[in-house]
Parts: structure tokens; sequence; C-alpha cells
């Protein structure tokens, strides 16, 4: 009995959870404040108020004096100082992709269409598709076409086209397989995995891909509506079954991710990015670098690690992972701009890193002595032209083990 | 002309921190936190907020089964911890001493109901303190608890939620070892009997 217990224990969360936490959170913080207040000694106090205006001119002074000697960037690097860095330099880049260094198969979309690249390194178009999803064990891709959601198998073969009213985006295959979610102008819509039933789920939500939760036969899927608000709901039902407004992203979420065991929630927004519990309670959290923006995040099939991609106002880039449950940080790269995702190789010892600035994916070993690898000329390799002004493919998923 | 990604691919800067370094810069310890929140830091009573706020409430949640007393209950633990900051000895840890705080609350909180709808009845209010439906897990657990006691409840909580030995939830909860071990057997007959095997 008491072997599975402290996992269904850590499922149950609080309703309304966010929203309790963030009202304790200010009655805390409000009465450390007064506390703090009655502490000081009367005499202290009025020092400090003497000294006020000349702290005041200092750190201006300091501040203005650190902004002109810092270059653009720089605000990163301070943040990664504390870091026990042993850079180096990159590793030799393959000339092509001969081969994955993880099990599985990659599915790629760009300026050149939706690609598949097998585990041996060879790859075969789809078609000229702008955004693809995996089926849950790679049966088949759900791909975007303008207005048109389309499923293929993996040969390339059109097995069902169905047309939307507004432009397709964000199209996210249900882990039970038998349901399709798909972002249709600023609605969010259902159809089942054969192309059947398609039907309105929420009529405004934000520009945010929805995700399925793992939840056996039930088909759950999590979007951010247009308040900015995750809302869980049964699609096959149509019953809501939260909806929780997340605090402390410093701004709306921008990713959702699901744990393959379905009782974590990554959410992403530009200053932090959270896990919560099915219910909407903050497991773990990890903030931006100083100065930086959150721009893509990913849940590692372990589900305790976080692939973090930050950029700093210079356009810098920093690739972390983070175990939010400890805060725990590790510094993997760090260079020019280019990177807008990374993704997890299905068991969890690479991370791939497509870097646009240099034209190379890098294949980041995250522990088990998995080396680090990279692949140059990546963008000629997907029928991408070099000086295309949106050269770089973009992973959509690595698929299965 | 090129344009700016083509100019970005041409002048390649990158470094890589190979392997797994780093994790200074990472969590402070509880006892730095509070050293810093003695001094006057709020930085500091956050990070303590953040970091002990979620399980806190969980746990008066799950012995309470009530959403606006377990905000409460985890709230006043957190209040009459910063009362008592100033005389904290941080070379005790802080983690048993805010859960004895929330979970002895949250005993007295569900027996004194317990008691009131002995006197009183069942009234609208008591009725409505069932759990909300939430995104799919956690119901069946939670109506399992429902028919434990709350010291019964609590010490399930301590042990399988909060990772806490027979020995130690005797000391929190200021009980003799042989009953918390009794309650808890007594517990997880129950909830093995209502949950099946799934537990």
């Amino acid at each position: 009995v008491s072997r599975r217990l402290p996992d269904r224990l850590q499922d149950v969360t609080p309703p309304d959870a966010a929203a309790a936490r963030a009202r304790a959170r200010a009655v805390v913080l409000a009465a450390h404040a007064e506390h703090a207040g009655s502490r000081a000694p009367r005499a202290a106090r009025g020092a400090r108020r003497a000294l006020a205006p000349v702290a005041a001119t200092l750190v201006l002074a300091l501040g203005a004096g650190a902004l002109a000697a810092t270059p653009p960037g720089d605000s990163v690097r301070g943040w990664v100082r504390d870091l026990v860095a042993g850079s180096t330099t990159p590793p030799r880049p393959a000339p092509s992709l001969d081969r994955l260094p993880a099990p599985g198969r990659l599915l790629v979309t760009g300026p050149g269409g939706a690609w598949i690249v097998a585990a041996d390194g060879s790859r075969r178009r789809l078609g000229p598709y702008t955004q693809a999803t995996w089926s849950p064990h790679g049966l088949f891709v759900g791909a975007v076409r303008g207005r048109q959601l389309v499923a293929v198998d993996p040969g390339g073969v059109v097995r069902w086209t169905l047309a939307a009213p507004l432009r397709v985006r964000d199209p996210r295959w249900a882990p039970s397989g038998f349901r399709v979610a798909y972002r249709a102008g600023a609605s969010l819509r259902v159809v089942a995995g054969d192309g059947s039933g398609d039907r309105l789920i929420a009529r405004h939500v934000a520009p945010v891909a929805p995700a399925w939760r793992p939840a056996g036969a039930r088909n759950e899927l999590t979007y951010v509506d247009g308040a900015g608000a995750l809302v869980c709901v049964d699609v096959d039902t149509g019953r809501r079954l939260s909806r929780t407004r997340p605090v402390g992203l410093g701004g709306r979420p921008r990713t959702l991710e699901w744990s393959a065991s379905g009782r974590r929630l990554l959410v992403m927004g530009p200053g932090a990015a959270q896990t919560l519990t099915p219910a909407g309670a903050v497991a773990g959290r990890s903030r931006a670098p100083a100065g930086a923006t959150l721009i893509a995040a990913a849940l590692a099939p372990d589900a305790r690690r976080v692939a973090l991609v930050s950029a700093a106002r210079s356009g810098h880039r920093t690739v972390l992972i983070v175990t939010p449950d400890t805060g725990s940080r590790t510094l993997f790269a760090t260079g020019g701009g280019g990177v807008d995702s990374v993704a997890w190789s299905p068991d969890g010892r690479i991370l791939l890193v497509p870097w646009a600035g240099t034209d190379q994916w890098l294949f980041l070993g995250t522990g088990g002595g998995t080396r680090t690898t990279a692949v140059a000329h990546v963008a000629v390799q997907f029928d991408i032209a070099s000086d295309h002004p949106r050269g770089a493919p973009t992973i959509d998923g690595w698929c299965c083990r | 002309m090129p344009d700016g990604a083509a100019m970005s691919r041409a002048t390649p800067s990158l470094a890589l921190v190979l392997g797994a370094v780093s994790v200074k810069g990472g969590a402070r310890s509880d006892a730095a936190l509070v050293r810093a929140a003695q001094a006057g830091g709020t930085e500091a009573i956050e990070a303590l907020f953040d970091r002990h706020w979620p399980v806190l409430h969980q746990a008066a949640y799950l012995v309470v089964h009530d959403a606006a007393a377990a905000e409460d209950i985890a709230q006043e633990a957190f209040l009459a911890g910063l009362r008592a900051l100033d005389r904290f000895d941080r070379r005790r840890p802080l983690r048993p001493w805010l859960h004895r705080i929330a979970v002895n609350r949250a005993i007295d909180h569900a027996r004194a109901r317990a008691l009131r709808r002995e006197v009183d009845g069942p009234s609208p209010e008591t009725e409505s303190t069932a759990p909300e439906p939430m995104c799919g897990l956690g119901e069946e657990v939670m109506a399992a608890l429902a028919l434990l006691d709350p010291e019964q409840r609590a010490v399930v909580v301590l042990r399988h939620l909060l990772g806490y030995s027979p020995g130690e939830i005797a000391s929190l909860i200021d009980v003799p070892r042989g009953t918390v071990n009794s309650r808890l057997r007594r517990g997880l007959d129950s909830l093995a009997q209502t949950l099946g095997d799934r537990p």
C-alpha cells in the first residue's frame, strides 16, 4: 500500500492553489516588512533616513559606471560567473548528419518543409509543411500547411486533410492517439485521429501551443486562455477540470509541456519557468538570468530536469539545464544569437540545440558519459538556402525510444 | 546585402561549457536564508516562502480537507515562524519546525470541526468542504483519506508525503512512538481497503 502512496499524495493539491499561494505570500511579506520595521531601533532608523540620499547617489553612480563598462551580453556572463565553468571550444562539427547520437527519429520543419531524420541520419521530406507533431508512437505525423491540418504517414503519404477557416498552428497529437489539438486563428480546436469530429474547444486562446496531459484513455488538454490562465479540460466530456492563473512567471505563459507521467506540467514565462502539479501548485521554479528573457524550455523525459534557453538584450543566448525542485543549474552552452528551441532525446541523454547563428546542430551530452557532438551546414541539408532570412530548421519532436 | 541571419552565421561565436559543471548559485541552505532573513532580507523570506509553502499548504489540506482552512493554517505557520525569527536557533532545521506548527494546527482544526459536527449536526458549510474537481489526479486518494480520523491522516501525511520516520513523527506531534505506529498501521489498512491495490 505504502509504495505508491507518496506519489498519490503529491498529486493532491488544494483547489485554487496558485491564488492561495499569492495571497499568503503577500500577507507573509507584509508581516515581514512590518516586523523588520518594528525591530529597527529608532536611532538607527533616523541614521538610515539621513544616509538614504547618499546611498541612493552611490547606487546610481555605481550603476552608471557598470552600465558604461559593461559590453552587451555581460549581464548573462555576470550571472553565470558563479558557475564553476570549465569552458572549452566547441567540438569539431561533422560536415553532415551521418547518424543521430541517441535512439529515435527527429521531426524537423523549416522553410524547406517538414522532414523526418532517421537514426542513421537519412532524411525524408514529408511535404511543404510549416509545423508538425508526432503521433504517440511515431506512426503518423500531423502537419500544418496554411489553413490545412494534414495527417501523413512517415513515408509522406497523406491520410487525411482538414480545412480550417483560419490559419492553423501548433498541432499536438494526444498521447491516447485518438485526438489532435490545433489552433485556428485565435481559437482552439480538436479533431479525432482519423480526421473526423472536428470541434471547437475554446473561442479565444493565447498564442501558445496547447499540451495534452497523459491520462490513460482520457483526453485532457491544457491551454492558455485569453486572460493568461491555464485551463485544463476533458475534451471528450467538455468538462473544465481546472483553471489556474499562474504567478511569478514574469508575464504570460509562453510554453506548456506535460511530463510523460502526467504528474508535472512545465510552464515557461518570460521571467521564470515552473513545474506545476496537476492542480496548479508550484512544485519547482527557476528564474531567468538577470536582464535576460526565457525564450524556450523543454522538460527532460525524467521530468526532473528542464532545458532553458535565455536571451540577453544583446541577443546573446545561454542554454542551461536546471532542476527546478532543487534549484540547481548547469550551464551548457553560451554564445551568439540564433537558438530558439531545444529538444531532448527520448532517452534523456542528449539535448539537441539548433544553433542558427553557426548553422550547426549541437548534440549536448547531458550525463552518463555521453559525448557532445556537432553537425555543420545544417540548413542546406534541409533544402534551405544559406542566405535565407529564416534559415534555421526547427525541431518539432524527437520520437520514440 | 547580407541579412542579419547570414551575418550572424558568418561570425560564429560560441562557447560550450561541457560536462556537468556548476551547481553554485543554485539553492541556498535554509540556515543561510534564515540568517539573511534575521538581518531583514526580504528576498530571503521570499525564498523561504517559495521553498516551503507548497508542501506546507498541501500537507495542511490533506489533513483538514478544507481549502480555506489549509490556506489559513499554512499561512499561520509562516507568520508564527516570522514572529519567532529573531529567537530561531539557526543550528536547528527549519523544515520540521514549520511542519510541526502546521500539522498540529491542522489536527486541532480537524478535531474541532469534528466536534462541531457532533454537537450541531452536518451543516451546508461543512458539506461544502469536499475537494473540488481537479485536473485528473488526486480525487480517489482524497476520498480515501476522508475516511480516516485527523490523527491518522496526520501521521500518514507526515510519513508518506513529508518522509519523516515514526520516531520523528512522535516527536513532532508529541505522542509515543507506539501510538504513531498503530495510527499508521490503521490508516494504511483503511487506505488499502478503500483504494484496493491502487495506492
